[in-house]
């Protein structure tokens, strides 16, 4: 606490003594009315000053009383300026409107493109709407979540599992946040899809590592997702209808350019195809999926604005009547905004989050249903301050009530047994938190911050200690809210961006970050099955130091980006299970678990192309993830399953002209680390694997070609003018493309996992590898009105 | 036009394709060969054997080589020694005709072979026996039993067992059943960590038995380190993507050597299915 006040101190020292205003208010989208993120605000009289708009669209600058020309500016959006006389505070609201088309007529001025110099922030990757015109497509949507997965640092799972690794650290070590609300379980239907519509969002901003003192509670990233409000000035609807799932999003004012709503949904047919598959095994299966989004926005007053905000999404898998397995989230947020003077900003958030997953065998009376689910409640508070142009501070506090139920277990009355329920587990996760983001000179930018975590589990519950064999020796019990154990840390963050020249910039950052939860799976491939574990008297929480430097280099008068970023993690209370664990419905599952420390290493390359016909991305990563863990593979370091040491992929999109444009993609990355045998032995009839050490071998290398082909219908018709007796050429309102896309091109059998058996004729072992899909094509029919 | 969309669809669907098995050629190190001990012990005699191989690599054949000229030694907790000798006609098995495990005693294998040792111990406890043993259709149970596998058909032909486990949490059994000679792989374990003396049931599914077939059924019980071991050697048996992460059943052999040692009182049952 006391190194708190200090930093709270040591900033206040920074008010500078003199008349100086302050210029506020609101930046939207002038077609459409959305706030807009980022927004940069620049004074043309003083170079280097200028403030940035928050995730509300808010923006705040002080400058020493005088006359100015304040410009407004967003990549993909025409630079606006306005003269103002600075002689009291200001307020002033503005709309700017978005560039027509990038081809040719674009105005490529160095600071607009430049953007990714002047940041403090590396290990960031970012996509908002604009950007995603140029995004390569996917089964016919434009998926911002697989985007970021083609970036540097990002991996996928791998087909078939859900969830994204980022620089080395596992599926849960990443803080999905949908409006503020956590999103437990990242993708639908085998990792294909994402969970969100993207025509749903707005902006999506992932932090590698090196987060803000604003987030906390995961190791490895946070990927901060922020919804549209929905179009305040007039109805319009977009979605696509295609072979595999379709979707629809229809935005509206509830009064005009005050408020809006926005409603969007998705839906997969798969199963109905999976009748044409030659696989006999798949007749009678079901297997589909759909997400919901809804929210609206009020602005009550001058100073007041309300939002609403819920997110539900299923998956639902069946096997005949005898097996489904159906998972999901849903998420509820109420926020209110209030502008307490016009350099303070503040933001209440309550949120509601639920993720679960039911998996039923058999049915009737003989169903055995078995369940696992993880519920939060949530209240934020978060402070803007923006004291002067060279320093922004943020401040909040944040506290999450976690309920986990890991097994609720429904045995039917035709069964004659029973097994009892898992029990329930309560925890409380606080934080406080104070940051400063500031500006010394023309060239350094620093951003510092300090995050004050805390976690208590609580009852009710009963809590084990388990002997030398994992038996438990004796039982502890707790009533409601009575404390079982309490964890708590300081993290410091630090950012900091020297800027080289007007061409590159040099960066560094270190940050300390805590997970107080954890996913054990004992499988060698992800499943949503898997279950959250709070930390506890014998789980303690993970903690993870980073630390990476960068070095940012434009071209072409900053139509090519390049970067390059070096990283160094450092993992305490790395989590494993022990040899032959059994996890599955154990109540006593924490007496599986060891123990150990870990680090992870890499160097990320990205060059990128944003202008012209011709736009994308090479992106090359070569890492190392390792644990070391006293009772695994001898007390030896080995790899983590998810540690890929060369992971490339090369984006491509091309844009013949204003109605056919072309996207490709291609990935490669080393398999994931698995054990495999080194020899084989016989115990009572049945030959049995040996294994020597843990994650000692590679999955093969995967790579893949998706290539997509949109045809737009023409943009714009004739109509006869009235008054000149001519046709002129006016802009449809109703806006259609076709899109045709073929996942796995050349068809590679990327393995998905790898077996071994006897062949039935020879009696020999053999390797037998499963992949799950060749080429997949589809057809999308996409409008916007 | 839609003539047209549906030619489309069905020739792109005809496509693609959805998940497909291959047999690929993986190379893999080859480790250094380790001897391999399954040493069975029980109350009856005869019904005890050491059988020792050796590991091989995995793309041979099944043929794995035996350990002769060990030499292998059993010593109970009363210091006395009972020497194995080898069988003239099966390579690598070490018997000894009339030895017997007894209840609750301690007992230390020592097997050396070609300079290398390896020790276990196991502990004996308990000869369990059934309070109810059944092979026949399930509608010959009576009523109260057939309420709890409702789901199976009346005249499905099962062996349906009951024994009460005694109230001290540590006891471990197995069932191994054979078929008309033929032996049952299937894996029965289990302890009574969730239900110490209470009364333990099922059936053995799995086995497959039609009307006058012969069931030969050895119920016993082991210590906590052989459940352990077979525990985990079912882990390493089931493999796949949803399987556990791979690795050595939990040995309780010297130095983690391949393989296991039991010490178990058996009851032995045999009966003729309805």
């Amino acid at each position: 606490m006391k190194s708190l006040l200090t930093l709270a101190l040591f900033l206040f020292s920074f008010i500078s003594f003199g008349q100086n205003f302050t210029i506020s208010g609101n930046i939207k989208d002038n077609e459409t009315g959305e706030d807009i993120i980022g927004a940069r605000i620049m004074v043309k009289e003083i170079e280097g000053k200028g403030a940035l708009s928050n995730v509300y669209g808010f923006y705040s600058l002080t400058l020493p009383k005088g006359n100015y020309t304040i410009e407004y500016q967003f990549v993909g959006y025409t630079t606006q300026s306005f003269s103002v006389i600075l002689d009291k505070d200001i307020k002033k609201n503005v709309e700017i409107l978005p560039q027509t088309e990038m081809l040719g007529a674009v105005d490529v001025t160095g600071e607009k493109l430049g953007d990714n110099l002047k940041t403090t922030e590396m290990g960031v990757e970012k996509i908002s709407v604009k950007d995603v015109e140029s995004i390569p497509v996917l089964f016919g949507e434009k998926d911002i979540l697989k985007t970021m997965q083609l970036l540097p640092g990002v991996k996928s799972a791998g087909e078939g599992n859900s969830g994204f690794y980022v620089r080395g650290g596992g599926a849960d070590q990443n803080l999905i946040l949908l409006d503020e609300a956590p999103v437990y379980n990242a993708s639908h239907l085998l990792g294909f899809f994402s969970v969100f519509n993207s025509d749903a969002l707005k902006d999506v901003k992932l932090y590698k590592g090196g987060a803000p003192a604003e987030f906390g509670g995961r190791l490895s990233s946070v990927m901060d997702i922020k919804m549209k409000e929905g179009n305040s000035k007039r109805i319009s609807a977009s979605g696509g209808i295609g072979l595999i799932s379709s979707r629809l999003t229809l935005e509206a004012p509830i009064v005009k350019n005050k408020g809006s709503f926005i409603l969007s949904g998705r839906r997969t047919y798969v199963d109905q195809f999976l009748r044409f598959s030659k696989n006999e095994n798949l007749d009678g299966a079901g297997l589909y999926f759909y997400d919901f989004n809804a929210k609206a926005n009020y602005r009550i007053s001058d100073k007041d604005r309300v939002f609403i905000s819920g997110y539900v999404g299923r998956d639902q898998f069946k096997f005949g009547s005898q097996l489904q397995f159906d998972w999901g989230n849903i998420t509820s947020t109420a926020r209110w905004n209030h502008i307490y003077n016009s350099k303070l900003f503040g933001n209440a958030t309550f949120i509601f989050s639920k993720y679960n997953y039911v998996i039923g065998i058999g049915e009737g009376i003989n169903k055995v249903e078995i369940g696992s689910q993880i519920q939060d409640f949530n209240f934020k508070k978060d402070f803007d301050y923006y004291l002067n142009s060279n320093n922004t501070i943020k401040f909040g506090a944040n506290i999450i009530h976690h309920t986990f139920e890991p097994g609720d277990i429904n045995i039917g009355d035709g069964l004659g047994f029973t097994i009892d329920d898992i029990p329930v587990k309560h925890s409380v996760e606080s934080a406080l938190y104070l940051s400063n983001d500031q500006k010394i000179g023309n060239r350094l930018n620093l951003t510092y911050g300090l995050r004050y975590s805390n976690f208590t589990q609580i009852g009710p519950g009963e809590t084990y200690s388990f002997d030398q064999e994992g038996n438990v020796d004796s039982i502890s019990y707790f009533s409601t809210n009575e404390k079982i154990i309490s964890y708590n840390g300081f993290s410091p963050r630090l950012g900091i961006n020297f800027v080289l020249n007007e061409k590159s910039s040099l960066k560094g950052g270190y940050s300390r970050t805590y997970q107080f939860m954890h996913l054990i799976s004992n499988s060698t491939s992800s499943t949503p099955t898997d279950i959250w574990l709070p930390s506890s008297p014998i789980i303690k929480p993970q903690i993870a130091d980073q630390y990476s430097i960068g070095y940012f280099r434009n071209f072409r008068k900053n139509t090519i980006e390049f970067s390059a970023e070096a990283y160094y993690k450092d993992f305490q209370n790395v989590i494993d299970y022990r040899d032959g664990a059994e996890i599955t419905l154990n109540p006593n599952v924490e007496a599986e678990l060891v123990f150990g420390i870990g680090r992870a290493y890499g160097l990320e390359l990205l060059a990128k192309k944003r202008v012209g016909k011709f736009t994308g991305w090479v992106s090359y990563t070569i890492s190392k993830t390792e644990s070391k863990i006293n009772e695994i593979n001898n007390n030896q370091w080995f790899s983590v399953k998810q540690d890929r040491t060369h992971d490339i992929s090369i984006v491509a999109m091309y844009k013949l002209n204003e109605r056919l444009n072309f996207s490709t993609s291609w990935v490669y990355y080393t398999g994931n680390a698995v054990t495999f045998p080194s020899g084989k032995y016989i115990i009572e009839g049945q030959v049995v694997n040996e294994f020597t050490e843990r994650n000692g071998y590679r999955m093969p290398d995967y790579h893949r070609l998706d290539f997509g082909v949109t045809l737009n219908n023409k943009k714009t018709k004739l109509v006869l003018d009235v008054d000149s007796g001519k046709e002129i050429e006016v802009q449809k309102k109703f806006e259609s493309s076709w899109n045709l896309s073929v996942y796995n091109a050349y068809g590679r059998e990327n393995a998905y996992s790898i077996t071994f058996r006897e062949n039935e004729i020879t009696g020999e072992t053999e390797a037998v590898k499963l992949a799950l899909f060749k080429f997949i094509p589809s057809l999308t029919y996409n409008f916007k009105f | 036009m839609t003539n047209y969309f549906k030619l489309i669809t069905v020739v792109l669907l005809g496509l693609s394709f959805f998940s497909c098995e291959k047999v690929i050629q993986l190379p893999l190190n080859d480790a250094e060969q380790k001897i391999v001990v399954e040493a069975f012990t029980s109350n009856i005699e005869g019904k005890s054997f050491i059988k020792l191989t050796k590991t091989s690599n995995v793309y041979t054949t099944n043929n794995f080589e035996s350990v002769s000229n060990a030499s292998v030694v059993i010593t109970d907790s009363d210091g006395v020694d009972y020497t194995f000798n080898e069988e003239a006609t099966s390579k690598g098995v070490y018997t000894l005709s009339d030895y017997k495990v007894e209840p609750n005693k301690t007992y230390n294998l020592k097997i050396t072979s070609e300079g290398e040792v390896i020790t276990g111990t196991s502990q004996s406890s308990f000869i369990p026996s059934f309070d109810f043993l059944y092979a026949g259709p399930k509608s010959g149970l009576p009523e109260e039993l057939q309420a709890s596998i409702g789901f199976l058909p009346d005249d499905f032909r099962l062996i349906f067992y009951l024994f009460t486990d005694p109230a001290p949490v540590g006891d471990n059994y197995r069932i191994i059943s054979y078929i008309n000679e033929e032996r049952d792989n299937n894996m029965y374990i289990a302890n009574d960590l969730l239900a110490s003396g209470e009364q333990i049931g099922g059936i053995l599914f799995g086995t497959e038995v039609d009307s006058n077939d012969i069931v030969n059924i050895d119920f016993f019980t082991m210590d906590n380190s052989n459940y352990d071991y077979f525990f985990s050697l079912v882990n390493n048996t089931s493999t796949g993507p949803f399987a556990a992460t791979p690795s050595n059943p939990v040995s309780n052999l010297s130095d983690n050597a391949l393989g296991y040692f039991g010490a178990y009182l058996m009851d032995t049952t045999t009966l003729v299915v309805l």
